[in-house]
């Protein structure tokens, strides 16, 4: 990623920059909240619904952080380590995306 | 999150690992604590749950700090152990979500149309059966066959009646209807009883298939996809994949980043403790003013800066007892002076 994009993408840049992140916050607040909703649905107990609401807290946390890593292994040019710790974001992301994606479909009556 | 500040990082690492530990732990408690039947046994697989997952989040740390030692034996043996337990502690989540799920989709199942559908039909053919509990003795069988020769009989004098003389009503006639009469009477007598011994058993057949119905939808429970979250239901229209299996997969995705994560920041924190004693001991070595007071051994002139390594046994003590040992410093050759 050369100078010039990581200028546009930087939020202090541009507008353009702003938006994209703001968009990044309200899809992540988004997905959380709709993941955090599916996954206390799975409970059938207030302890079970608890410890199902407590993973869907944390994977974003943990999926942001193995992201960060990624990224900051890469601009280290540590690609191996970077590869493989983007495989593993992209793991660790994937259940809140997919699980908050379909519950938003579902709730917005986008799918039937 | 600033990605320059990898102490940041970290401390979200172990935190939400020391988190996941914890669920981990209620989790697996709950799980071998179903395994019991009485409160003694629940309370024994309650504490086997606990030291294993106490010994599995500390093993992973230990071969670390055996690793770094360069006790490769102890570093693999421990690493081997960590596997084991971590493998018990996964079979234990999964084992929890797996049973999460099937009394969830049992709740779901037995708020469900058809099992409510069955049950009402079993609860009313039992009220009709306690009504009608005074015709359960009724020989259907016996009734029957004792009209069926009633029968026969009324037709043979039926027979015999239109074969009497039209004038022969004393010999002939009468007797015969008279008897035709008190058959009829007869049968019509057992016809009611015929008809309450088998409205019962119609009854009792009811309440059978309503109790096989009933049994069925609960047995079905557990795997009839309408119970399950449509999430997956969806995602199998999306996917392809049966929501069964999607179901599956997420729970063996969960159990693996529970048990995963909090043995990975519980090393991770144990690396960066090693990392800073580490550091302190160089520091401290590099430090005249901090070593001298403690210095009990004679460095030669000209002696180059020692090297810190690491090991779990205290060689000398310099100061503080981190753990640490010092190499013996290597003599240098002694300059010459000009």
């Amino acid at each position: 990623m050369n100078a010039t994009v990581l200028n546009q993408i930087n939020p202090a840049r541009s507008n353009l920059a702003k938006l994209w992140a703001a968009w990044q916050v309200i899809s992540v607040v988004l997905l959380t909240g709709y993941s955090v909703v599916f996954f206390v649905s799975l409970g059938n107990t207030p302890q079970s619904r608890l410890i199902y609401l407590s993973l869907a807290l944390i994977l974003p946390v943990i999926a942001c952080v193995a992201w960060a890593v990624a990224f900051t292994c890469y601009y280290q040019t540590r690609y191996f380590l970077a590869a493989t710790i983007f495989v593993l974001g992209f793991i660790l992301t994937l259940p809140t995306i997919a699980t908050g994606g379909l519950q938003i479909a579902i709730s917005w009556g986008l799918l039937s | 999150m600033n990605l320059h500040n990898p102490k940041l990082i970290r401390n979200i690492v172990i935190g939400s690992g020391f988190a996941m530990w914890a669920i981990s732990i209620i989790a697996t408690i709950s799980f071998w604590a179903s395994l019991g039947d009485s409160a003694g046994s629940s309370g024994l697989y309650i504490a086997t749950g606990l030291v294993i997952s106490v010994i599995a989040l500390i093993m992973l740390p230990i071969s670390v700090y055996a690793w770094r030692a360069d006790k490769i034996v102890a570093a693999v043996f421990t690493g081997v152990v960590w596997l084991v337990l971590v493998g018990l502690m996964l079979v234990a989540e999964f084992g929890f979500f797996s049973k999460s799920q099937d009394n969830l989709e049992s709740q779901k199942n037995v708020a469900g149309l058809p099992y409510q559908a069955a049950k009402a039909r079993l609860d009313s053919a039992n009220q009709r059966l306690a009504s009608m509990s005074n015709n359960a003795n009724v020989d259907v069988v016996g009734l029957s066959t004792k009209r069926d020769a009633l029968v026969a009989k009324k037709t043979t004098l039926s027979k015999e009646l239109s074969q009497c003389a039209k004038n022969h009503f004393r010999a002939c006639i009468n007797p015969k209807k008279a008897e035709i009469d008190a058959i009829s009477t007869e049968i019509a007598g057992l016809d009611s009883q015929l008809g309450s011994g088998q409205g019962y058993k119609g009854v009792l057949a009811e309440r059978d298939a309503a109790l096989k119905d009933l049994q069925a939808s609960a047995k079905a429970g557990g795997s009839n996809e309408s119970n399950m979250s449509p999430v997956f239901i969806y995602g199998e229209r999306l996917t392809g994949i049966p929501a069964k299996q999607l179901q599956v997969n997420l729970m063996i995705v969960l159990a693996f980043v529970m048990e995963l994560w909090g043995s990975f920041s519980a090393a991770l924190l144990m690396s960066d403790i090693l990392d800073s004693r580490e550091s302190d001991v160089v520091t401290t070595a590099n430090n005249p003013v901090a070593t001298a007071p403690t210095q009990q051994v004679a460095q030669p002139v000209n002696q180059q800066p020692a090297k810190a390594v690491f090991s779990p046994q205290p060689a000398i003590n310099y100061g503080g007892n981190y753990g640490y040992s010092m190499i013996p410093p290597t003599p240098a050759t002694p300059t010459k002076k000009p």
